[in-house]
């Protein structure tokens, strides 16, 4: 952001498109200490000397992320006229979200759209005319992102984000309705440690923390699967989604049992199909109604695995009566790529697919595959059924925007989620909701940046709108 | 012209006292024009000046060397600290007044000014010569040449008073409104809007049973306003909680129709935060009672305000209502509760030191502006007063800057936002709230009354002392170890453990033997800021951003249709608000990094080559001296 001016950038700079090269570049005034921390050679980054260029290696936690070529260039000699490092990668985005991750993780900072050219202009290395031009383009270009952006996560996570930072914005409202109207607004039943009685912000804010802490565990596991398409088996339970799975597998790698329920954790494992083409299966847990806390956690651990999957395998039991568990997984999870198992077929067919397909248009593309997990029946039908849907999801490899935006998306949902922690915090620990209160302002920045709106929330708006105030 | 004045101001009211004085005491002479000499400074609403929000706005005042708190120090009958079992940044003072000492106290002040003349007369037309004020003409005076004019005239501007479906001009019950000006305002080419505030019914003290009511006693000690007297009056009266009951609420629903807010009389915008009664009822229907504060107006009448309880119905509902709440069940009305409507101008049309953008040397303060309250008012009446008096001088104007102040905040608000109803201040409406605190009103502010010469050396010297006395007893604390069997804290300074929420100051000197230096007040600053130290290292952080985007002036006159690479959308919002600096267009609602930047590259390229645009133009620098801990 404009306001800060002095400390180090770091972006990947480097034209559109998957080249041979990739450029992450630094400038401020660490950029050369940075590139020390993370960049093993013969020479430091700091000994070298201006312009010059050296090969060698990024580093993080003694894992080599790329061999690169760095070059140093000394202020006042370079593009911003500020201490600049450039680190020449191999052109693969995901390396080079590597690489950029490590120089943040160093010390550096995401720069925003048009800083570079920002610091360029400002130390007189650019006329006028040039800025304008190159922050016309970029205003364009920051539109164009920031719809990519959304369009990525359009739908689930930016729904949600908006959804938790709704909640958000009630706990802050009431919070800052018992600051600004004593008289009116009790705070005991708000914040404070007197849960029991009201309370109903501590509860609004554990929850969305939950909801960040999973949603965040989400991404890294999408991050980290990024080379491989995932997909989720998902039914309700007792339906044989482990026996399928242990079929595929050729091999007993999950604990199977007539008791339904048997499998609480989600199970993840890497298939090769007859065609050469891999994926990452996902076994979860059984649709059911809660009964207890480990059933709670079990859905979470699901919806965690469906959230971060390419596509679904949907199981069902053939031979029993739908029942409203098939129903609601249709109807939640019914949206993007899937297939349709109908196993346990050798006890007979009692019901036609398409009264599934039915209920959720989107599926009506889906192919059906009839098998009987535990004999094998069916299987040379589902490997070539997700053969087929694995051409068609196989991610392309992801652009570097699309990188960047997600490092930075991840990035924001972990500070929103560590400020809504120092708020609970605060609350537990003191009366003083002013705290919170600044702490939740924190969170609501990171949930504005990321879904791109930068406006304030009137949260008097908010309180009139739900207290009676006023003398 | 028969006569001249440096500064003329209109009103004498809580704004038009203050830049009265203020600007009296730069060394202008000044005109202070009232429609009722016996009004000056009168509280035509609630007796009581101060509360959240509020109270910090008087203890600025006072810190800039305006008078309110000290007159409400003098004359109050009651002191309270609202928010005491928060943190110390959002307590707020809050006093009731004996409203007819508050009033007569104001006067003797300004009788006693010099180069002040208060006088009663009716302005009716402001004289205007190639967009520069050059004088006034008065009713019974005539014209009088001045060289700049402050409009303070709160709600008198085409008044008009509701009671039920009565309607009648007036600027406050009893005394008459003022249209002249209004017509001579329009045709100055200003756009006049309507706003609607509203007051509860006074009641005759000797009919409420007080038995039956909850008595709320002042603070002891009084928490003073003003940093500048020794101590205030102390605490004299009660006030009383009374409930509204069902059948209060059915009558008043029984007569909706009847009130002059929905019987669709009223244009004007009313206030959410400070309803009429019919108001709540309508909007909260599940309620079951309301608060009624039931405050005295003074200790020499047993006339009381019945705080929460503002309203339009009908003379005979009113009386109804009334009794049938508790305690109140034989009231009698002295006066009914009205709604008055009036005259605003769009605050946008200020320059951010509140002269107007289309006539030099004409500067507004107060309701005019949009605002609400007494102390809102005093606090833009201070800075006009300040800035006419500026001009006089040729001095560039003073901007006093959201980041050290809620007078800042709300001016900054009103220039950049305009109103949609009346402004009210709360804290939540600074975004720097910790910083904030109406105990460190002195530290923030001084600096610049004293540059005025509205803050004398003495005051200012003082408060200086308190600094270093706090730095020194910092130092101490962290050297400072618990004395006695405390294993748990071993090793830990005192300084480590006042960090801890559950320690508090007074811990320290009464459970771990240390001998404070401080006084009681400074005591509670001193752990603020040990408390908050991370919250305020993280504002201040986010504040220097913005001090910087603050400083970076949008030069006067920039086209913004013409900058490139902005939105259409966003140019439009640009081109209606006219931010002055950076800093304000950061907060129009819309605006996005990419499309700042794409600003700040565009007039600094503009600066560099007419050299019109200077980063510290708006801002005069007070530099606070370093702290030496001793």
């Amino acid at each position: 952001m404009l306001t800060e001016d002095n400390d180090t950038i770091a972006a990947i700079s480097t034209a559109p498109g998957v080249g041979a090269i990739g450029l992450v570049r630094l400038s401020g005034p660490d950029s050369i200490a940075i590139a020390d921390r993370v960049f093993v050679g013969s020479k430091r980054p700091s000994e070298m000397e201006h312009s010059r260029v050296q090969f060698g290696r990024v580093v993080r936690d003694g894992a080599v992320l790329d061999e690169v070529m760095l070059t140093v260039l000394r202020s006042p000699q370079s593009y911003t006229g500020e201490d600049v490092v450039e680190i020449s990668c191999h052109g693969n985005p995901l390396i080079l979200r590597d690489v950029l991750s490590a120089v943040i993780d160093a010390g550096a900072r995401l720069a925003t759209g048009g800083e570079f050219t920002r610091r360029a202009f400002l130390r007189g290395k650019m006329d006028l005319c040039q800025a304008e031009a190159v922050m016309e383009l970029l205003s364009a270009q920051t539109e164009e992102a920031k719809r990519v952006a959304l369009s990525q996560v359009r739908g689930r996570t930016s729904q949600e984000v908006a959804r938790l930072r709704e909640q958000v914005i009630r706990a802050k409202v009431e919070l800052d309705a018992s600051i600004d109207f004593p008289d009116d607004v009790s705070d005991e039943a708000l914040m404070g440690s007197d849960t029991a009685r009201g309370g109903s912000s501590v509860k609004l804010l554990l929850d969305t923390a939950r909801e960040l802490d999973a949603m965040i565990s989400a991404f890294a596991a999408s991050q980290q699967a990024q080379r491989l398409p995932t997909a989720a088996i998902v039914g309700k339970v007792n339906v044989g989604k482990s026996t399928l799975l242990n079929a595929l597998l050729a091999e007993d790698r999950v604990i199977t049992s007539e008791s339904a329920g048997t499998t609480r954790d989600r199970i993840d494992a890497d298939l090769a199909l007859s065609s050469g083409r891999r994926v990452r299966l996902s076994d979860t847990a059984g649709l059911v109604v809660p009964r207890d806390e480990l059933d709670v956690k079990a859905r979470v651990k699901m919806e965690e695995a469906v959230r971060s999957a390419d596509f679904l395998i949907m199981v069902f039991d053939a031979s029993s009566p739908l029942e409203d568990e098939d129903a609601q997984l249709v109807k939640t999870w019914g949206a993007g790529p899937a297939v349709l198992v109908l196993n346990k077929i050798d006890l007979g067919e009692r019901w036609d697919p398409s009264v599934l397909v039915g209920k959720c248009g989107d599926l009506s593309q889906a192919p059906v595959v009839r098998t009987c997990a535990i004999s094998g029946l069916g299987m040379d039908e589902l490997d070539g059924a997700l053969d087929k849907l694995l051409c068609a999801v196989t991610p392309e490899v992801p652009s570097e925007a699309c990188v960047v935006g997600t490092m930075r998306n991840e990035r924001l949902l972990q500070r929103a989620r560590d400020a809504i922690n120092a708020a609970l915090a605060a609350s537990h620990t003191g009366s003083w909701p002013e705290f919170a209160s600044s702490d939740l302002a924190e969170a609501l920045g990171a949930f504005n940046e990321f879904l791109g709106i930068d406006v304030g929330v009137d949260i008097l708006d908010e309180i009139f709108s739900r207290f009676c105030i006023g003398k | 012209m028969s006569a001249s004045y440096d500064i003329t101001v209109v009103g004498a009211g809580h704004a038009g006292c203050e830049a009265a004085l203020a600007a009296a005491r730069m060394g202008c002479s000044v005109l202070l024009v009232t429609l009722n000499g016996d009004k000056v400074a009168a509280m035509s609403c609630n007796p009581a000046i101060g509360g959240i929000g509020k109270g910090h706005i008087v203890r600025e005042i006072d810190a800039l060397g305006g008078q309110m708190a000290q007159v409400i120090d003098r004359t109050g009958i009651q002191f309270r600290l609202l928010n005491r079992r928060k943190g110390p940044a959002v307590r707020g003072p809050r006093a009731q007044a004996d409203k007819a000492s508050y009033s007569r106290r104001f006067k003797q002040v300004i009788e006693s000014q010099q180069r002040l003349d208060l006088v009663q007369d009716e302005v009716l037309e402001l004289l205007v010569s190639a967009g520069h004020v050059e004088g006034v003409r008065c009713l019974f005076r005539g014209e009088i040449a001045t060289r700049s004019v402050i409009i303070a005239a709160g709600t008198f501007l085409a008044g008009m008073m509701h009671i039920g479906t009565d309607s009648f001009a007036g600027g406050r019950l009893g005394d008459p409104s003022s249209s002249e000006l209004s017509r001579s305002l329009k045709r100055l080419g200003f756009e006049l809007l309507r706003l609607k505030t509203g007051t509860p019914p006074r009641l005759d003290g000797r009919t409420i049973d007080f038995a039956k009511l909850t008595p709320q006693s002042g603070d002891e000690p009084p928490p003073k306003f003003s940093f500048v007297i020794p101590e205030c009056n102390g605490n004299k009266v009660n006030c009383y909680l009374a409930k509204t009951t069902p059948k209060c609420h059915q009558i008043i629903r029984e007569n909706l129709e009847r009130s002059a807010l929905f019987s669709g009389k009223i244009t004007g915008i009313g206030i959410r935060y400070c309803p009429s009664i019919e108001d709540k009822i309508k909007k909260f229907p599940h309620r079951e009672s309301h608060h009624i504060f039931i405050e005295p107006e003074g200790l020499a009448t047993d006339e009381c305000y019945a705080n929460g309880f503002a309203t339009s119905l009908p003379y005979d509902v009113q009386i109804a209502m009334l009794r049938a709440v508790p305690g109140l069940e034989e009231v009698k009305i002295t006066r009914p509760g009205y709604a008055i409507e009036y005259d605003f101008i769009q605050p946008t049309n200020l320059h951010p030191w509140l002269e107007t953008r289309r006539i030099a040397g004409l500067f507004l303060a107060g309701q005019i502006n949009g605002t609400s309250g007494y102390e809102e008012a005093a606090g833009q009446g201070l800075i006009a007063g300040i800035n006419a008096a500026l001009k006089v001088r040729g001095d560039k104007p003073f901007v006093i800057s959201r980041r050290e102040s809620y007078i800042g905040v709300m001016i900054d608000d009103l220039v950049t936002f305009g109103c949609k109803e009346p402004y009210r201040m709360f804290t939540a409406r600074s975004e720097h709230r910790l910083l904030l605190s109406a105990d460190t009103a002195d530290e923030r502010l001084m600096g610049y009354g004293r540059q005025f010469g509205l803050i004398s050396d003495e005051a200012y010297d003082s408060m200086m002392d308190r600094r270093r006395a706090r730095a020194r007893e910092m130092h101490a604390l962290k050297r400072a170890h618990p004395k006695g069997q405390h294993a748990e804290f071993a090793g830990a300074s005192l300084l480590e453990l006042l960090r801890r929420p559950e320690v508090r100051y007074a811990d320290l000197t009464d459970r771990f033997g240390f001998e404070s230096n401080l006084s009681l007040a400074d005591r509670d600053i001193l752990e603020m800021q040990v408390k908050y130290e991370g919250y305020i290292t993280r504002e201040e952080k986010k504040l220097a951003g913005a001090a910087k985007l603050d400083k970076i002036r949008i030069p006067e006159g920039t086209d913004f249709q013409r900058v490139p690479g902005l939105r259409a959308e966003i140019r439009e919002r640009l081109a209606e608000s006219r931010p002055a600096t950076l800093g304000a267009a950061r907060r129009i609602p819309g605006m996005t990094p990419a499309a700042l930047s794409v600003l700040s590259i565009h007039i600094a390229g503009r600066g560099s080559r007419g050299g019109t645009s200077k980063a510290d133009e708006l801002v005069p620098v007070v530099r606070r001296p370093p702290i030496s801990a001793g």
